[in-house]
């Protein structure tokens, strides 16, 4: 496998205008950016968009902390391990990026994430890695729904790169089967419950 | 989907030409009948997505399902004549009858959230893709990258949460697909931050280049059979 990563410049700059589109619309109808609240005080937005787009940021926000967190067991692993790592924490910081600006100006929640062991092996990234994809893509596909028609586009093209993320770290388990018929759509109860069971989320 | 201009042509799905020989392969490696048969294969597909994208003029959700499901269709019956052949190594084999399966479950859900709008399955012909190990990897790549792509395309298009929840299921299984047979043929399983998407009619000339729809088969009779009776 090449090591490069070959841009999609047009597609990205397509997206950059749909987005700051889409954002400009929210800070229209937001207001100012705020600062960063308590996850409490921040996770009660009263329509379905909001609470969708707060969950979506709530497990970008632990991708993003994972791998940033598994970088260095990569970089001394070398080899595969270090591409996938590293190519991930760039994928998942702009997703981050997305997802913040469809948020728009909304204070954001705040968190911080302890993944413990789970980042301090390969086969414990490896093992980590894919339930945190399987689940963030089952947290996009739960939270379409909810989603306008400009924000469902760009999100599905967020999970679909997070199915890609969940088989590549399969693979590099030993794992290659092809076993997903279809993947589940996780209502907000599910994520929350998941994210819970995974144990990383340290409440800011 | 109208705000952004398409980001694939054949040659980013296809950038080793797999489908293109595959379209050539046929009858002669000369250039002059590979030309010919090029040119024979693309006016003979238009009809065949014609009649396999029957439902382009209809409006609602159907319209996108329908060539959602003569992808799946295509996807199916290309990985089941690869683990049929006996021509595959035992990984590719392997790799052909599992994504058989999943494939023919997303032709099931796609017609049953279609009923009785679902267009007939499409006639085929894979051009001796599904035998050669090389161009068999190589194409299950390109449908893969297509597939995904066309799915990246309309989720924002269904108007019933049904059919987005179904279409969203099988979009993401795809992706893993994509990934999956991307390692397998040692190319980036995840090649960008956000999947690429394609716009229908951008798909069904995409398909009309791969050369695997044929029109329906048609019979004439020369003359009237003999009374035997």
């Amino acid at each position: 496998m090449s090591p490069h990563l070959p841009a999609d410049h047009r597609q990205d700059r397509a997206d950059a205008l749909k987005t700051a589109a889409v954002a400009s619309a929210s800070l229209a109808a937001g207001g100012l950016l705020a600062a960063a609240l308590p996850l409490a005080l921040a996770s009660s937005p009263s329509n379905a968009r909001d609470r969708a787009l707060d969950l979506l940021l709530l497990v970008e926000l632990q991708q993003e902390s994972f791998y940033a967190a598994a970088a260095e067991v990569a970089h001394e692993e070398g080899g595969e391990l270090e591409e996938f790592v590293y190519t991930a924490h760039d994928h998942e910081r702009t997703h981050l990026r997305l997802v913040r600006q469809l948020r728009g100006s909304r204070p954001e929640p705040r968190a911080s994430f302890d993944f413990g062991d789970d980042v301090k092996s390969r086969e414990s990234v490896l093992s980590a890695a894919q339930a945190l994809e399987d689940l963030n893509v089952a947290t996009y596909n739960g939270q379409l729904a909810n989603l306008d028609r400009a924000s469902r586009q760009l999100t599905g093209r967020i999970a679909a790169t997070e199915a890609r993320h969940a088989t590549w770290a399969g693979r590099l388990s030993g794992d290659m089967s092809f076993t997903t018929t279809t993947d589940p759509a996780f209502g907000e109860a599910q994520t929350r419950a998941e994210i819970e069971r995974l144990g990383y989320l340290q409440e800011g | 989907m109208s705000d952004l201009t398409p980001g694939l042509n054949l040659a980013e799905i296809d950038p080793e030409g797999a489908l293109n020989e595959s379209i050539a392969s046929g009858v002669s490696r000369s250039g002059f009948l590979r030309g010919l048969l090029a040119l024979t294969a693309g006016a003979a597909t238009v009809v065949a997505a014609d009649q396999a994208f029957g439902a382009i003029s209809r409006t609602g959700d159907s319209a996108i399902l329908n060539p959602l499901l003569i992808i799946e269709c295509m996807q199916a019956e290309f990985y089941r004549r690869a683990a049929d052949s006996g021509q595959l190594p035992a990984n590719y084999a392997r790799l052909a009858n599992e994504i058989a399966a999943i494939e023919a479950a997303h032709v099931a859900g796609l017609k049953n959230a279609l009923g009785g709008a679902a267009n007939d399955d499409p006639y085929l012909n894979f051009r001796g893709t599904t035998e050669n190990p090389m161009r068999f990897i190589r194409t299950a790549v390109a449908l893969e990258d297509l597939s995904t792509s066309t799915l990246a395309g309309v989720m924002d298009d269904f108007e019933s949460e049904d059919n987005l929840t179904t279409v969203a299921a099988i979009y993401t299984a795809e992706a893993r697909h994509s990934a999956g047979v991307r390692l397998a043929a040692g190319e980036h399983p995840a090649p960008s931050p956000v999947q690429k998407w394609e716009s229908l009619p951008k798909v069904r000339k995409l398909l009309n280049e791969t050369g695997f729809l044929t029109p329906k088969p048609t019979t004439v009779a020369r003359q009237s059979p003999a009374f035997t009776g």
